[in-house]
């Protein structure tokens, strides 16, 4: 005689049903950004113009690094708002330190993903043994970081460039825009760190379910500290590739990208509660928002409205992605 | 967030833990008071007749936006759009009002519809629809932010008159008008978080959604109002900023996201819902006017007060999180 | 009974599940100012007998009378408004508010202006708790009271509901002895109102002491229901266990290996004491007792989930420090979980990567995968557990309770596992599942694994394990080897009744 326990009973769907949801999921973001793009060439002849396109990669590569460092945070069902500040320190450390002396050029990169690094240990540790909530403890210390940022340079920007590193910034191998260059370096990274390393599965598990995945031996603490640290180092990065193309420091220059890059992961697919999505879909995301910025700009339409777009889509997004139970 | 219910019944607290949440709001006033007196230690002028007035009438604005996000976190929710809900109600007030005395009344219920408009936005969002708190109210953050950014073109716009200012500027014998204002929305609050039924439920909701719905808890429109008075709150909060400021501003509201949060947090709000108060709250807001204040009596360059605040929060948030999480 | 006196009838009351037939035609009622007892086992349908008396389920056939007049509960609050209240194990209480604001929740009472009375709300909560002889501060938070101060909570809510009938479940586990009694007067007390009290517990002395009739149900059915003062404690136990062993349970092994892991006066307050046992390698030890007597909470404390105040843990001799599940899974350690839904599988995602989970921890942490690897281990778990999936990469939400359980061992079988804990194998599991999670459990001690297997159920319990702990209250109060263990001893060891 069986017992009838109600966890068997309930929620049982046949596993050969068609789970839509996930198929919006993964491939809605493609989807979408291929309607939008051909939406926008329909609205803009410009639009699909060589220069155009590499207009649009080339501005879109910082964001892009950021939001696969998003990406890791969220899949955990955490949030960081640390990146957009992590940014513009880096920006502000690589310009003022740079003073003209080419032999910097690598230890300042490693310098700066360092400190991104530190940041986010302090972020992850709060978050995974003080039990603060990350939205909290990222506002906190995005706060922090800009204060930092801006006690550092008393808020004086430093003007830099030499043409090495303005070719990090400005040039091409082949074709390629050294930045997006980084930022396809930095996707094959992520991908592969996501995908093929058991720290991938970790993550993957820690957001999907994290009572379970301790009880499977994983360190579960730890996960949560180096998605962070993953996620800062990466800010640090767009920084410095950031700083290559401006090549002045400019204290306020991440302001808009904390929120731009959880917008390319939550409307990219990824679930903001963790354990479902990936960094394709980022990148599909960023794609999306760039375009679609890239479009008001070409429509003549006031730059502000990329704050009003960024944040109904958002919206648009997660409600689309929600499950519904 | 889920700690408090285990196997059977739910665990009780240590003694201290006890303690201090019933005494807790008497040591964050210790602080208060520890605080003005440090201050006053290092610069003189801060126990002036015209500085503590000038405290007063900052604290009003964050105190009134505080009100709304306590009663947010209250309920297990956060609000991260009060900043620019506020920025919206200044602007657009500012513009209907011209500095012409009869459009005064009409600008003032328009500012206050609109906080309205997009606390309903939040809460039909989060509560119906159920998308997680923090990433609705970011999203209409950034879509207002960006919309009041549009129409003033980043320039201040409007105009208001001269008795409309006197909300803020104005002076009851010593005290500055807007504490009156401020401690009017404290009390109602008050009152309504304590001795109302709707009140009592956002306790409910926050504390245990499910006992609450089992309850017969409408938790779908208690959080919904919520929201709406969140975003009621912070149009009247902007409306006062616009007493200060004269004009309409776009980035009049900035401050409020975070210093909101964490005057709710230092007064005993907790981030994981059912506990914090309004009495708790004001302490709170005080205690961070009143460190602005210093900063800028002392000569702390704006950048490091940006560290000190932050830092400030973070550990508020950490060490209450510490006490509230331990089984 | 004279008819005037029943308040409460179920009659011919079946209640079918996918593939399971919970409840068969049973009937029951109960008396104005009774107290009732339901007894049987895990499994037995008391609990789903409650839920179609509360209104959580519907029956599929039979009818509820309350006070003569049949009625259809729909739901549990249209119950509550009805009379019938019920006291779960867990208590339905905010944390955050005070007592009266507990019992009154979503009916405050206000005054002319509208506001909360509080006056009046306090002084009805202590007249409610006063009637039956319970004495509290209203005013007090909800966390700062004892559990049996909760308790009392919660019978004031019932009453505050008008409750003719009230069902309490198991409602002395976590209570000292002083406690329960103090709960015996109160019932005492409410019965002098005339409220009908079903009280349902394993712990067969105090249904001696409090009941005045017993019913005891087995796989669904009513074994019979008698006056408490026409049956003993024996023959009680006998009712509850009494079958033919119709299960067949795979043949045990031989005894006599080496001690794989032993446990040293395991000690943590509030939930065991001075725990110490040894576990042979090959051979299955079933630990017994009822709902929280603390077996779980020493597996978990075993598999470093948990901490302990004092003892030590030797694994093959040697006393080693426990202190995460990492730690555990290192030395070769495997928990399947209690609740493998929230505790055991991570539910959205798939076969493989739930069974490669503990793998990887093992294969070197966060380096590089190996995805045939891990794609052949998974294929070849998957056809030796007989794990029925349409593809490794099936969400492993979709799947059956038994076969998700086969994946939650799987987790632990890619490398030969030294000792393997099960927090209830097969509960919630069919037949046919059942049989193969037992035929896996042996032929893993066969091979050497040392098994710990937590069971409520007695005939699992005597069927698969070569030796027989029993727990009761945190303490170990029975050791049994398989040839002289018999239901009726361990039930007896569980429940405390004297031979």
């Amino acid at each position: 005689m069986g017992t009838a326990s109600s966890e068997s009973l309930s929620r049982v769907r046949h596993p050969s049903s068609v789970d839509l949801g996930a198929i919006i999921r993964q491939y809605g973001s493609y989807i979408g950004l291929a309607l939008l793009v051909i939406v926008a060439s329909l609205l803009s002849p410009a639009f699909l113009s060589t220069t155009n396109v590499f207009l649009i990669l080339r501005q879109a590569a910082a964001l892009g690094i950021i939001a696969e460092g998003q990406t890791f945070v969220i899949l955990t069902g955490g949030i960081d708002l640390t990146v957009g500040s992590i940014l513009s320190l880096s920006v502000v450390l690589v310009t003022s330190l740079y003073k003209y002396n080419d032999i910097r050029l690598v230890p300042l990169l490693l310098l700066v993903i360092g400190i991104g690094a530190l940041i986010g240990v302090i972020n992850g540790g709060a978050v995974a043994w003080l039990g603060v909530p990350p939205i909290v403890m990222t506002l906190g210390m995005m706060t922090l970081i800009q204060g930092a940022g801006l006690m550092y340079d008393k808020g004086v920007p430093q003007n830099t460039l030499t043409d090495t590193f303005r070719f990090l910034g400005e040039g091409k191998i082949w074709i390629v825009p050294i930045p997006v260059l980084v930022w396809a370096v930095v996707i094959g990274i992520s991908a592969v760190l996501l995908y093929r390393t058991n720290f991938g599965s970790f993550v993957y598990a820690v957001g999907g379910n994290p009572k379970a995945t301790r009880l499977s031996g994983v360190n579960v603490k730890l996960v949560m500290v180096l998605v962070y640290v993953v996620s800062g180092a990466l800010a640090a990065i767009a920084g410095y590739v950031l700083a290559a193309r401006m090549g002045v420091g400019d204290n306020w220059v991440g302001q808009t990208y904390a929120l731009d890059s959880i917008a390319c992961v939550a409307i990219g697919g990824t679930s903001l509660f963790g354990g479902r999505g990936g960094v394709g879909t980022t990148v599909a995301g960023v794609l999306l928002l760039s375009v679609l910025y890239n479009l008001l700009l070409l429509l003549g339409v006031s730059y502000f409205w990329q704050e009003v777009v960024k944040g109904l889509i958002i919206i648009g997004g997660v409600t689309l992605y929600t499950r519904r139970t | 967030m889920n700690t408090m219910t285990s196997a059977k019944g739910v665990p009780a607290r240590t003694r201290i833990m006890q303690g201090l949440a019933r005494h807790g709001e008497i040591l964050i006033f210790l602080l208060f008071l520890v605080l003005c007196a440090v201050t006053e230690m290092l610069a003189p002028e801060f126990l002036s007749g015209r500085n503590i007035a000038n405290v007063a009438r900052q604290a009003s604005a964050l105190g009134i936006v505080s009100i709304g996000q306590t009663i947010a976190i209250i309920s297990l929710g956060i609000d991260l759009s009060v900043s620019s809900v506020a920025t919206m109600a200044g602007v657009i007030a500012a513009t209907v009002m011209v500095g012409k005395t009869g459009m005064v009344i009409p600008a003032t219920l328009l500012g206050l519809a609109t906080g309205i408009v997009v606390g309903l936005a939040n809460g039909l969002l989060i509560a119906k629809v159920k998308l997680p708190d923090f990433i609705v109210t970011l999203a209409t953050f950034s879509a207002v932010d960006g919309l009041m950014l549009v129409y003033t073109q980043g320039r201040s716009v409007g105009s208001i008159t001269p008795g409309f200012a006197f909300i803020s500027e104005g002076n009851v014998g010593p005290v500055p008008t807007s504490v009156f204002v401020w401690l009017g929305f404290a009390a109602m609050a008050f009152v309504f978080l304590r001795y109302t039924r709707l009140g009592r439920h956002v306790f409910a909701v926050g504390g245990n959604r499910e006992v609450a719905r089992l309850s017969g808890v409408n938790v779908i429109w208690t959080k919904i109002l919520v929201y709406v008075l969140s975003g009621f709150l912070a149009a009247a909060a902007g409306l006062m900023l616009l007493a200060r400021m004269a004009v309409g501003y776009p980035l009049a509201g900035q401050a409020f996201q975070l210093d909101s949060i964490a005057a709710s947090v230092v007064g005993g709000a907790s981030l994981f819902g059912g506990r914090g108060g309004i009495t708790g709250t004001i302490v709170g807001v005080l205690i961070l006017s009143v460190l602005n204040n210093s900063f800028n009596l002392i000569g702390v360059s704006t950048f490091s007060q940006f560290v000190i605040k932050g830092f400030v929060i973070i550990a508020v948030v950490a060490i209450r999180a510490r006490g509230e999480t331990r089984k | 009974m004279t008819q005037s006196e029943t308040i409460l009838e179920m009659r011919n009351i079946s209640k079918a599940f996918p593939g399971v037939q919970a409840l068969q035609d049973v009937s029951f009622e109960c008396g104005r100012g009774e107290v009732h007892a339901l007894v049987g086992e895990n499994g037995s349908g008391k609990s789903t007998l409650v839920k179609v008396l509360n209104g959580a389920y519907a029956p599929d056939t039979g009818s509820i009378l309350l006070d003569g007049h049949e009625v259809k509960v729909k739901d549990p609050k249209q119950g509550k408004g009805l009379g019938i209240s019920t006291i779960y194990q867990e208590f339905e209480l905010e944390p955050y508010l005070d007592v009266a604001e507990n019992i009154f929740l979503g009916r405050e009472p206000t005054n002319r202006l509208g506001l909360v009375d509080f006056r009046k709300m306090h002084s009805e909560a202590v007249r409610l708790l006063n009637e039956v002889g319970m004495h509290l501060d209203v005013r007090k938070w909800i966390t700062d009271l004892s559990v049996s101060q909760q308790q009392m909570v919660e019978i004031a809510k019932a009453l505050s509901f008008r409750a003719k009938v009230l069902v309490m479940d198991e409602p002395t586990s976590t209570l000292t002895d002083e406690e329960t009694d103090r709960l015996f007067s109160i019932i005492r007390s409410l019965q002098g109102q005339g409220i009908a009290v079903v009280y349902i517990s394993h712990r067969i002395k105090e249904v001696f002491e409090i009941a005045d009739r017993v019913t005891v149900l087995r796989d669904g059915k009513v074994v019979g229901t008698e006056m408490i003062r026409n049956v003993d404690e024996t023959a009680l136990v006998k009712m509850m266990i009494g079958r033919t062993l119709d299960t067949i349970f795979p043949e045990k092994g031989e005894q006599g290996g080496e001690v794989v892991l032993s446990a040293r006066h395991l000690s943590r307050k509030g939930a065991f004491d001075d725990i110490s046992f040894d576990l042979q390698k090959g051979e299955i030890l079933g630990l017994s007792g009822l709902v929280g007597s603390g077996r779980t909470e020493v597996a978990r404390t075993l598999f470093g989930a948990d901490r302990m105040d004092r003892g030590e843990i030797l694994l093959d001799g040697r006393a080693v420090k426990i202190r995460s599940p990492r730690d555990a899974v290192s030395f070769g350690l495997g928990l399947v979980p209690e609740n493998r839904r929230e505790e055991g599988l991570v539910i959205c995602l798939s076969v493989q990567k739930n069974t490669v989970l503990a793998v990887l921890e093992r294969m070197g942490r966060f380096l590089f995968r190996n995805p045939r690897r891990e794609r052949d281990i998974t294929v070849q778990l998957v056809s030796s557990l007989d794990i029925k999936c349409p593809s490794c990469d099936c969400e492993v939400g979709l799947l059956s309770g038994g076969n998700q359980q086969k994946v939650v061992l799987s987790k632990w079988l890619s490398a030969p596992p030294k000792v393997i804990m099960f927090d209830e194998p097969t509960r919630g599991i069919d037949v046919g599942a059942k049989a193969e999670i037992h035929i896996l459990m042996r032929t893993l001690a066969n091979k050497g694994a040392g098994i710990l297997m937590i069971s409520s159920e007695l005939p699992e319990v005597l069927g698969m394990s070569d030796r027989i702990l029993v727990m009761r209250e945190g303490r170990l109060v029975g050791d049994f080897s398989a040839q002289e263990a018999t239901e009726q001893k361990v039930m007896a060891a569980a429940t405390g009744v004297m031979q």
